[in-house]
């Protein structure tokens, strides 16, 4: 909710983060900066994750009930906080994917019909 | 569940402040470090991403809420003067208004126990020979029952009294026959058992309805339904008992309801019934008084020959019962709401010198980057703590104030029939005064945070004078102006109530109630069928009570001086005069007295002689003594001993003697005429215009030699040894009957001259911080006037002057106030004018010279500058 009004600006599409983590964590559960790693891999490096973002983005979707969380040692035998996707976050991704379709859609829609 | 999931993350957070900050700095680290670990650098600083993440969360918001009260109380903290002084003044303007609000609230605006008070009427039959409230008549009451259409229901009653007998105890209580379905129609539910129904009612059951001061008083608290009462010797049976609550009608103190018998139940010419009724949800007064009047002009036409009147009178029954209220509502909700804003004003200019302090120190904070919203919310925060502890004052000082009037107010207002639990601080009062009063702290607190916050750092750093812009400094000077006005006004008002209160002292009341005390007596009315009362009973009552030690003289009366009683108007005819129509017949208060009556109260008998037992007789010629107000009104210039006058149509009486005018109702009212009759021609058959029947409203009156309360144990007991079966009421003294008389007028002038003492203090709490404060930031300026040869009295002056301008410009607008607002208060004056040119000059001198104690410390410490240290500072 606070996201939004963040000033510093990441090359993230505004509004679309959510969507990337939910995305990110359909397979296996993540920590933090895995999460940031695998959006810029995937991305080809077009997206870039700010990192204070993207950890007040997990706080709020766990608290909004699509992720879970959990301490765990990471590959580094360090402790790290681990997100896995809920079942009601399945759902949100799939609804937010849905969205996301429906408006690439109608923006290809809107470029094409040039006059 | 995501809404309970935001609710219980951010809990927890909130209670494991620790863990929560530990788990956030972990999540940073080990992103941190993984990204090291990967060789990438992370893209941003781990201090601004922990920022960041502790600033998500409805939890951040109420911890930072809390740092900010922290600080706010460091702050008030730190300023111990300030914050005492606001807390002070904020909360005795609050405690003062709450508790003359809850006190006017008890006494006048008395919460009545019944559903829906505002859709009760009374109604009434205008007939010209009784009291116009109980002048219906029963057939007349079932046609306007049977044929409206706007009530929802109507009932009536009638009022009586009755003797109460068991074997050790005779009481009198007010006995009231009321039709089935009263307390349906005055929604009022029963505290225990069930009230009569119409089948009892028209068969006369004998049963009852009694109240909770009786179950108390006759039968210990016990439960007193199904038990027995011997009601003037006939046993009922308790049915039903009405909560504690419950008074109706008005204040009397009805103890007993049995169901109606009406004597003549067809008889329209008979009035005597008092009516209570329901309007239908939505029906005005007016529409149903119009419909009624229209039903009762159709009755007075069918029955031309009795000539009914042809309206009815309908009113509400709680303007009837707060009627005489509302101007002083007026008037007193008025110094509520001055005291309240003498209060705010005061805090309000303290507020403002402060922040005009403070000006500096936000400067400093908004350059070293506070923003100015974090800047706003912390002086709110501030002003919101202000209040809170301004609230917490305002109700000790209301429980305080109320806990040292209680016994004074419920002294006054017993008789009134006000419950002493009504008597405590309203809390609905209390909490609108303190949300009010949080807010106007909280919008006084906003307009210097609002400039505070808007200081152009540079501006605000530079100002070497650290003081505040000339339309400050007018604001302030005129707060305190206003504060002043408008505590000089509600010390006149006060003022004028006081002098009322002195002037009515000494109005000559035509009577001595040194030494005398009274008591009603009820006497069964059919006991003496056949005898003269006097004879019977009151003549050896008498002369027991005359033959104690201690006792000079005894009268039986039916009125006494200043006590309520039973006034009975009457119209009569003059002998050798022409005959008047009904409404132009002179009219008196027709009354009963013993012969010793003029000695027990000291009124002198003018002309001829008073009663006599030897010589007025029930056989004897009818005989009268009139007072000095009927002989100048119907009399005038002439003699009116030996003059005739008539009752009705075959009774006449002879005017013997003229006694002094005696203030008979209210210490303000000049008497009326009055005409006297002798209970000594009381009989059933006798000569006198009134049967026994007049004795029935009997009141005794003793006068002692010494302390009159001495006499009431072997005053009871010369009764019970007479007539067991007479019930005396309460006993009171004459001086407790005229000082209930003044108790009005004592009340009010006390409760308004404790409140405008207070607003007196207050608005001086305002004159000194402004002064103080003044002086504080003009010591350079006395510095310098100093080191360049002025004296400390120069100095000293410099202030008064000041403090001179600020009353005087106060007392002149309030003094202005006070010409155009005491008018309001003109109903409660007596003796005194309005626009009283004394009052109003002593208020202004005490205010002047409370404004000089004001400034004395203020300008000592101006004198006391000393210019080297003063020059040096800054």
């Amino acid at each position: 909710m606070m996201a939004g009004m963040e000033p510093t600006s990441t090359d993230v599409i505004p509004g679309t983060l959510d969507l990337l983590i939910l995305k990110t964590l359909q397979l296996d559960p993540l920590h933090g900066f895995g999460i940031a790693r695998r959006v810029e891999q995937v991305s080809r490096g077009v997206f870039k994750v700010n990192p204070g973002s993207l950890l007040t983005a997990l706080q709020r979707l766990e608290r909004a009930g699509w992720l879970d969380a959990e301490w765990r040692q990471s590959e580094n035998a360090r402790r790290a906080k681990y997100y896995r996707l809920t079942r009601a976050g399945r759902k949100q991704l799939e609804l937010e994917t849905e969205g996301w379709e429906r408006r690439v859609a109608a923006i290809a829609r809107l470029l094409k019909a040039e006059n | 569940m995501s809404a309970w999931r935001q609710f219980s993350f951010g809990a927890r957070a909130l209670l494991r402040r620790g863990k929560a900050a530990r788990d956030t700095d972990d999540e940073v680290a080990a992103y941190f470090a993984e990204a090291r670990a990967s060789g990438a650098e992370g893209g941003g600083d781990p201090e601004r991403t922990r920022d960041q993440m502790r600033a998500y969360g409805w939890e951040n918001l109420v911890s930072n809420f809390f740092a900010d009260l922290r600080f706010g109380a460091r702050q008030l903290r730190r300023n111990p003067a300030f914050t005492l002084t606001a807390v002070l003044v904020l909360g005795l303007g609050m405690g003062v208004a709450a508790t003359l609000f809850s006190v006017v609230q008890a006494v006048l605006l008395r919460p009545l126990p019944y559903a829906h008070p505002e859709q009760l009427v009374t109604i009434a039959e205008p007939r010209g020979d009784a009291p116009a409230f109980w002048s219906s008549s029963h057939p007349d009451v079932l046609d306007w029952r049977s044929q409206n259409h706007d009530l929802a229901s109507l009932a009536f009653y009638g009022m009586g009294a009755a003797t109460l007998r068991s074997e050790s105890r005779t009481i009198m209580v007010g006995e009231y026959p009321a039709s089935a379905n009263l307390f349906a129609t005055l929604g009022v539910r029963l505290a225990a058992g069930r009230t009569f129904t119409a089948e009892e009612m028209t068969a006369h059951a004998p049963v009852a309805v009694i109240s909770h001061d009786l179950e108390q008083k006759w039968f210990a608290g016990q439960a007193a339904v199904g038990k027995t009462l011997r009601l003037d010797g006939k046993p009922v049976t308790v049915i039903g008992v009405l909560p504690g609550a419950m008074r109706f009608p008005y204040d009397q103190p009805a103890d007993v309801w049995t169901p109606y018998a009406t004597p003549n139940p067809d008889d329209r010419g008979e009035s005597g019934l008092l009516v209570i009724a329901r309007l239908r949800p939505g029906v005005s007064v007016a529409a149903a008084r119009s419909e009624l009047s229209a039903i009762q002009a159709g009755l007075a036409r069918r029955y031309g020959n009795l000539h009914l009147p042809e309206r009815v009178e309908m009113d509400s029954y709680v303007d009837a019962m707060r009627g005489g209220a509302r101007p002083a509502l007026g008037g007193l909700g008025l110094a509520v709401g001055l005291i309240w804003l003498i209060a705010c004003a005061s805090v309000a200019g303290l507020l403002l010198t402060r922040m005009a302090g403070r000006r500096r120190e936000l400067a400093v904070r908004a350059a070293l980057g506070a923003g100015r919203g974090r800047i706003l919310r912390q002086l709110l925060s501030e002003s919101l703590l202000l209040g809170v502890l301004a609230g917490g004052a305002g109700w000790l000082v209301a429980a305080m104030l109320l806990g040292t009037l209680r016994p004074w107010i419920l002294s006054h207002v017993a008789a009134r029939g006000v419950p002493a639990a009504a008597v405590s601080i309203n809390a609905g009062t209390l909490g609108a005064l303190f949300a009010a009063t949080l807010l106007s702290v909280i919008l006084i607190g906003l307009t210097p945070a609002w400039t505070g916050a808007r200081v152009p750092a540079a501006a605000g750093l530079g100002d070497r004078s650290s003081g505040a812009g000339r339309g400050q400094a007018r604001l302030r000077q005129g707060l305190v102006a206003g504060e002043i006005a408008l505590a000089l006004l509600l010390l006149t008002g006060a003022g004028l109530l006081l002098r009322t209160l002195y002037a009515l002292e000494q109005v000559p009341l035509g009577f001595s109630g040194t030494n005398v005390v009274t008591t009603r007596l009820h006497v069964q009315p059919d006991r003496y069928r056949t005898e003269s009362i006097y004879q019977a009973f009151e003549a050896p009552l008498l002369e027991r009570l005359r033959a104690l030690p201690g006792v000079t003289a005894a009268a039986i009366t039916s009125t006494v001086p200043l006590a309520q009683g039973v006034s009975i108007k009457g119209k009569f005819g003059i002998v050798g005069r022409p005959n008047l129509k009904a409404a132009e017949q002179p009219e008196g208060d027709m009354r009963y007295t013993s012969p010793d009556f003029p000695r027990v109260f000291g009124i002198p008998v003018e002309r001829g002689r008073f009663f006599d037992a030897g010589l007025d007789t029930p056989t004897s010629q009818a005989v009268a003594v009139i007072n000095e107000a009927m002989a100048a009104r119907y009399f005038p210039g002439q003699n009116p001993v030996g003059e005739q006058i008539t009752l009705g149509k075959n009774r006449a009486a002879t005017i013997i003697g003229v006694i002094a005018d005696v203030r008979e109702t209210a210490v303000d009212r000049p008497p009326g005429p009055e005409i006297h009759f002798s209970t000594t021609q009381l009989a059933p058959h006798g000569s006198a215009p009134f049967y026994n029947i007049g004795s029935q409203f009997a009141r005794l009156a003793v006068r002692g030699s010494g302390n009159p309360a001495a006499l009431i144990p072997e005053i009871r007991a010369a009764l019970h040894a007479v007539a067991p079966e007479v019930a005396p009421d309460e006993f009171d003294t004459m001086r407790q009957v005229v000082a209930d008389a003044l108790g009005d007028q004592t009340f009010a002038a006390r409760l308004l001259g404790i409140f405008a003492l207070s607003a007196l203090a207050i608005a001086l709490a305002g004159l000194y911080g402004l002064l103080a404060y003044t002086v504080a930031q003009r010591r350079r300026e006395f510095g310098i006037r100093m080191a360049l040869g002025a004296g400390r009295a120069e100095v000293a002056g410099l202030v008064f002057r000041q403090a001179a301008w600020l009353v005087g410009l106060g007392a002149a607008v309030g003094l202005g106030l006070a010409l155009a607002l005491t008018r309001l208060l003109a109903a409660w004056l007596y003796g005194v004018p309005a626009r009283d040119p004394y009052t109003l000059a002593a208020v202004a001198l005490l205010l002047a010279g409370c404004g000089l104690l004001a400034s004395w410390l203020p300008a000592r410490a101006a004198a006391r500058t000393e210019p080297v240290t003063a020059l040096r500072s800054e």
